[in-house]
């Protein structure tokens, strides 16, 4: 989730960034929390798994290491938009860190295979077929569907209160009229 | 590895419980902020609101 939702991040901020455009910036900045939310989440979760399954709450492997760089990002965007009172160059420099920190996305992607890494490689596969028992398959798949429901409902009405607060009373009654 | 994460309650260990009893507990704060942020908003809006305001007036 918390991969996935930085490239939507990314994407939006570099749109606002290369076109100008208003809502993309607010919609980078509204997938933020979440993103950082859930990145925070897999680490404490993942580090709650691996201290009986590999007998050490962390380990700085590949993918623990460059997911916990994933939530620096997330946290240095949230950051750095925070601390630029311009709503307009806040999207600015955050699209800066949002475009440049997407590489680190294949990186954490691809870690299992690059690396000979204790991180167990990919368990969810389309094209030969998932390595998960069946029993824990179903309810991985359903929480999947669970977190995107949740986070396109959380991102949206995050944007709506973004739309509000940036632009100027009159216009947003207007536009409800 | 026979560590107390590995002891099972209601046939899943207890990392498990934590796991989901965190998610929840994270999601719920996401929510309640979000939550708290519209309702300010609204507050501020009505606060704000022109007198003469056909709406306010009545």
């Amino acid at each position: 989730m918390g991969m996935l939702l930085y490239v939507l991040l990314a994407f939006y901020a570099a749109v606002g960034w290369i076109f100008n455009a208003r809502v993309s910036g607010m919609m980078a900045s509204s997938l933020s929390i979440t993103g950082a939310m859930f990145t925070s989440l897999s680490l404490i979760t993942g580090s709650l798994w691996g201290r009986p399954t590999w007998g050490t709450w962390w380990v700085w492997d590949a993918r623990t290491t460059s997911t916990l760089l994933l939530l620096f990002l997330y946290i240095g965007f949230i950051s750095l938009q925070s601390a630029i009172d311009d709503p307009r160059r806040a999207d600015r420099a955050g699209a800066v860190v949002a475009v440049v920190g997407v590489v680190n996305v294949p990186i954490i992607y691809f870690s299992v295979q690059w690396w000979n890494t204790l991180h167990q490689g990919a368990t969810l596969r389309i094209a030969n077929g998932s390595r998960i028992a069946a029993p824990m398959l179903a309810p991985l798949l359903v929480m999947i569907a669970a977190g995107w429901l949740y986070s396109i409902a959380v991102v949206l009405v995050r944007l709506r209160c973004l739309i509000r607060e940036r632009e100027p009373i009159g216009a947003v009654a207007e536009g409800a009229q | 590895m026979n560590s107390g994460a590995f002891t099972f309650i209601g046939g899943y260990p207890v990392y498990v419980w934590i796991s989901y009893a965190l998610t929840i507990l994270a999601v719920s704060v996401e929510v309640w902020l979000l939550v708290r942020r519209q309702s300010r908003r609204r507050e501020h809006l009505l606060s704000t609101r022109p007198v003469n305001d056909a709406r306010g007036a009545r």
